[in-house]
């Protein structure tokens, strides 16, 4: 477990940028944490520490945005999906859409709000979870397997 | 030529038929639900547009009054969305069109609502400056011409009708959210709660809604629920209003700068009553011409896809039958 503190969207950014280095291919990130915590700020982070240059924005509407990596930050990496399950009401909706799809050796997977299809999901996934500390503060634990060497 | 519309790339299935641009018929999915589900209307399933894809084109073509042999070409959606919602509507366009014989021409979801002010406003003539504003878009592109389009600014995280659906739940409003709050604003004082007006002095023409939606949180929780109760209405205003100004100030000064005189708002946002009002209140004071489209043809339909394939179709361009979906391209 690693545990970060953040006191602004720009220190988040940046803890996504190091949580970035704890990913390898294949890997399903959960981001756990209350609307306006910072999840889509910290993928931001993440996506730049992974090699997308493109503005990463919000995927509660469309569900999924996929980005495909300009810099090879990571060897064998195809793609990186945005998911956030903020919009499913039941957890069928999830296997309807074919989101299983995704998840593959060559992609890393971040989802927001997973906690809504939390049955269909790989049982080996990573997470963080944002939580409030007072009104500006946050805390950002991260974990899963050791950085690489 | 008369033109089928496909659609499916989000929540709605959507189908219409044009000739030579004029709508003949209009329809969505959510008119057919009860008819095709029983009145359970599932929303955000790609099984769902495959239920209904069949019944919605049926339902175009016998509103049309015309026969499935009088389509002379079929436009649809291939990009952005889910794929899986996406392939429902362009495997059917393209199985469709192999059978009648006609050309097929996929087209992207925002161009379509970019030619949503074309369907009732046939005297507009490009160049404009174009706000789309929706559920998952939020972007102000420079309409130069059909089929030549600079984007001048965008979000830089969420669309502001996710500010609206999500600053609406956090205030208890029922679905639809959006709408909602727009009704419940109207009865209050938009001055009441001060929040904030984020990239309004960026120096550029994007935007940024994720900090609202906090400064709003952060906002109700230092209330009461019985505050938050009393003053709903005075709160949502207040949103409303910060919203609205950060919309029309950008848009209006992206069009100074480009020197355009005609401001068109489309996508679903562009039916909120404050920012169609506050728009035309502070553009054409400052001398620019405002349109917006009619509320129905500003949420996702068919007709404005179909409109877009038309001018395209017109140019000789069409999709071959390996015409497949993408998630994610820029205009």
């Amino acid at each position: 477990m690693e545990i970060f503190f953040s006191k602004g969207e720009k220190e988040t950014f940046e803890i996504g940028l190091k949580i970035s280095k704890f990913l390898v291919c294949g890997d399903v990130l959960l981001l756990s944490g209350e609307i306006g915590a910072g999840k889509t700020n910290l993928a931001k982070g993440i996506c730049e520490g992974l090699g997308i240059c493109e503005t990463i924005t919000s995927p509660t509407f469309t569900i999924a945005n996929e980005y495909k990596p300009e810099k090879k930050n990571l060897q064998g990496l195809e793609k990186v999906v945005h998911f956030d399950f903020y919009r499913i009401e039941r957890e069928d909706e999830f296997y309807n859409l074919g989101l299983d799809d995704y998840f593959c050796e060559s992609s890393i997977c971040l989802i927001e709000w997973y906690e809504k299809a939390k049955n269909f999901l790989p049982v080996f996934s990573k997470k963080v979870t944002i939580e409030f500390v007072g009104f500006t503060e946050r805390k950002i634990s991260f974990s899963g397997s050791n950085p690489k060497p | 030529m008369r033109v089928l519309g496909i659609e499916s790339s989000c929540d709605e299935t959507a189908s219409c038929v044009l000739e030579d641009g004029k709508i003949l018929s209009n329809v969505v999915s959510s008119q057919l639900v009860h008819k095709v589900f029983g009145g359970v209307v599932p929303e955000l399933a790609s099984r769902a547009h495959q239920k209904l894809v069949v019944s919605v084109v049926k339902q175009a073509i016998e509103e049309a009054k015309i026969s499935k042999e009088g389509i002379d070409a079929i436009a649809v959606t291939n990009r952005p969305g889910l794929v899986g919602a996406l392939l429902v509507g362009v495997n059917f366009a393209k199985s469709l069109a192999f059978g009648l014989e006609i050309p097929v021409i996929g087209i992207h979801h925002i161009e379509g609502h970019m030619h949503s002010v074309f369907l009732e406003n046939t005297e507009l003539k490009p160049p404009f400056l174009n706000l789309i504003v929706s559920g998952g878009h939020t972007q102000l592109v420079n309409f130069i011409d059909f089929g030549n389009y600079k984007t001048i600014g965008k979000t830089v995280d969420d669309a502001c009708g996710e500010a609206f659906d999500k600053v609406a739940k956090m205030l208890g409003i029922p679905f639809p959210g959006g709408p909602n709050l727009d009704k419940i604003a109207q009865a209050g004082n938009p001055e009441a709660c001060n929040f904030p007006r984020p990239m309004l002095g960026s120096g550029n023409f994007d935007f940024s809604f994720s900090g609202m939606k906090t400064a709003v949180k952060v906002f109700l929780e230092k209330q009461t629920q019985d505050e938050i109760t009393k003053n709903l209405s005075d709160i949502a205003a207040s949103f409303q209003e910060a919203v609205a100004e950060i919309l029309v100030t950008k848009t209006v000064s992206a069009a100074q700068s480009l020197k355009l005189k005609t401001i068109v708002v489309t996508g679903g946002v562009a039916a909120n009553s404050r920012i169609r009002s506050l728009m035309a209140e502070t553009a054409v004071k400052q001398g620019f011409k405002v349109v917006f489209p009619r509320p129905v043809l500003c949420t996702d339909n068919a007709a404005m896809i179909a409109f877009c394939g038309w001018k395209r179709l017109l140019k000789g361009e069409k999709s071959d039958l390996t015409l497949t979906a993408f998630p994610s391209e820029t205009i």
